[in-house]
């Protein structure tokens, strides 16, 4: 296949419920004639075409469907309309240490994300040192994930999830938290799927980054697909828009 | 690969990742359970004990049992099968809606969370089972060759519990009265199979409630295999078990269908 994902003409509609759906409110809505449903077009007509070693950054202000738009293509979510293919299943790091439990220590908690990601548990355990070595927590590896600093369980977390194989990453917001250190070795995690020639969506708020990393860049806007091409020409879009509206 | 169809993914899945990760959420959870407890696991021991010593003198004498000297043990095991049956599934009910974070962010075959929760009462049924054990020899009862057949017994029951868990965690993402009304239905099922009286003392107008509960059948095996140490009988087994693997397949069905909808629900 020549498209590692291919986005046709797709969009999301998600049901809000104005009024959860209880007995009082059931006899409410009848007696003043409510209506407790609206419907929220997520995303609508986005058409993508993304070649295998390709890197797309996504931008968009908040609740403009980034990560809506992952979760479609990681296969969380099915669309309303429109289809998505991909060539094989994505790797979605939406949040980083979904599914790590607090109350149990670091050791548990690797093993335990790493089932969680996928990982064999002989290839943790061969990988472990790397794994502590790489989150820099060391001195506390047999401490409960409660007293760890969110920083640190990210770290933990994307420690992990590097050992992940799959062709297609989905990165949503991943450098949210985490010291500068922290920062160059997720960078470094990022030039190496490039050598490997991974295909990459990632979200961001961070521009310089998409500049850095991404060849292609999808600007969202209320769910809308306002452009999607080269990097540099959308985010240089993007920015003008952006200042226009902060200084009128 | 359309998204539309199940994937080869999918099936990629449940060779290599599925029963390693429904383990490692067992164990995990049931660590977590008894976390911050004093008593911790010794819970698990003293929960079914405490149950049966309730019942054990509250109907002793009422049920004219007072010749039996069994009747402790008659009601131990069939407390500690019946807690399997209804913990699990009161304690299972809610675990989509618990972990709904992971549903929407993680790709897994979503009847894992299922699994695993009931695999954390699978192993509280083993601990209580050896607090049977314990009884068992202190009462000087005995061991028989037949509880080869426990192991089947115990599956009979699990498959019956998760095709109930399945179907019912699907309708508890929708409407979180499941709960309740599960625990009321519970309840009432209770006095429905014979833990602390025998089904030849009841009137036969509601006898046969009893009798063609396979919930009293699955109690029944347990003390046929534990107390009087013989097999049970081979066509109840058959039947009990096509009941159980009934359940599973519709919840599994049920399940199967609603799992793409639940998501953006839960």
């Amino acid at each position: 296949m020549n498209n590692a994902v291919l986005v046709d003409n797709l969009s999301k509609r998600f049901m809000i419920d104005i009024l959860p759906l209880t007995m009082f409110n059931l006899v409410k809505r009848v007696a003043q004639h409510l209506r407790t449903r609206q419907e929220i077009w997520a995303l609508k007509n986005i058409n993508l075409r993304i070649r295998p070693g390709e890197r797309v950054g996504i931008i968009g202000d908040n609740g403009s469907g980034k990560t809506t738009l992952l979760r479609i293509i990681a296969g969380l979510y099915r669309p309303t309309r429109g289809t998505v293919q991909v060539c094989c299943q994505p790797a979605p790091f939406l949040q980083m240490g979904i599914g790590m439990e607090r109350d149990l220590t670091a050791m548990e908690n690797i093993f335990l994300f790493g089932a969680i990601m996928g990982i064999r548990r002989q290839a943790i355990q061969s990988e472990l040192d790397d794994i502590i070595h790489f989150a820099n927590i060391e001195k506390f590896i047999y401490c409960p994930l409660r007293d760890f600093s969110s920083g640190m369980i990210q770290r933990v977390a994307f420690s992990i999830a590097r050992h992940v194989e799959s062709d297609i990453l989905l990165l949503d917001e991943m450098l949210a938290t985490g010291d500068i250190g922290f920062r160059s070795k997720c960078f470094s995690v990022i030039e190496e799927y490039i050598r490997t020639a991974k295909t990459i969506i990632m979200t961001s708020h961070e521009t310089d980054m998409i500049r850095q990393f991404c060849t292609q860049c999808l600007w969202l806007e209320n769910g809308t697909q306002k452009a999607f091409g080269p990097a540099a020409i959308v985010l240089d879009q993007y920015i003008r828009s952006k200042n226009i509206s902060n200084h009128p | 690969m359309n998204r539309d169809r199940p994937s080869k993914a999918d099936k990629q899945f449940f060779t290599t990742r599925y029963w390693s990760l429904v383990k490692q959420f067992s164990i995990c959870w049931f660590k977590l359970r008894d976390q911050r407890s004093i008593l911790g696991l010794l819970w698990s021991f003293l929960n079914p004990l405490a149950m049966t010593a309730i019942l054990y003198f509250l109907f002793k004498s009422r049920m004219n049992m007072e010749g039996d000297p069994n009747y402790f043990l008659y009601i131990l095991i069939g407390s500690v099968a019946w807690n399997y049956f209804a913990t699990s599934i009161q304690g299972s009910l809610g675990v989509l809606v618990r972990k709904a974070y992971m549903m929407r962010n993680l790709v897994f075959p979503k009847e894992i969370l299922v699994f695993s929760q009931i695999g954390v009462f699978m192993i509280q049924h083993m601990l209580e089972l050896a607090v049977v054990f314990i009884f068992l020899a202190f009462h000087r009862v005995g061991f028989s060759v037949y509880l080869l057949a426990l192991p089947i017994v115990i599956l009979i029951e699990g498959i019956l519990v998760v095709g109930i868990t399945l179907m019912l965690s699907c309708l508890c993402v929708y409407a979180r009265d499941t709960e309740h009304i599960w625990s009321v239905f519970a309840r009432m099922a209770l006095f429905m199979v014979p833990i602390f009286y025998k089904i030849e003392s009841l009137s036969p107008q509601f006898r046969w409630l009893v009798a063609y509960n396979p919930l009293t059948q699955i109690i029944g095996f347990y003390r046929d295999i534990l107390l009087y140490q013989r097999l049970p009988q081979l066509w109840i087994l058959l039947l009990t078990s096509s009941f159980s693997l009934l359940c599973f397949w519709a919840g599994y069905r049920f399940f199967k269908f609603m799992e793409p909808r639940m998501v953006e629900r839960a």
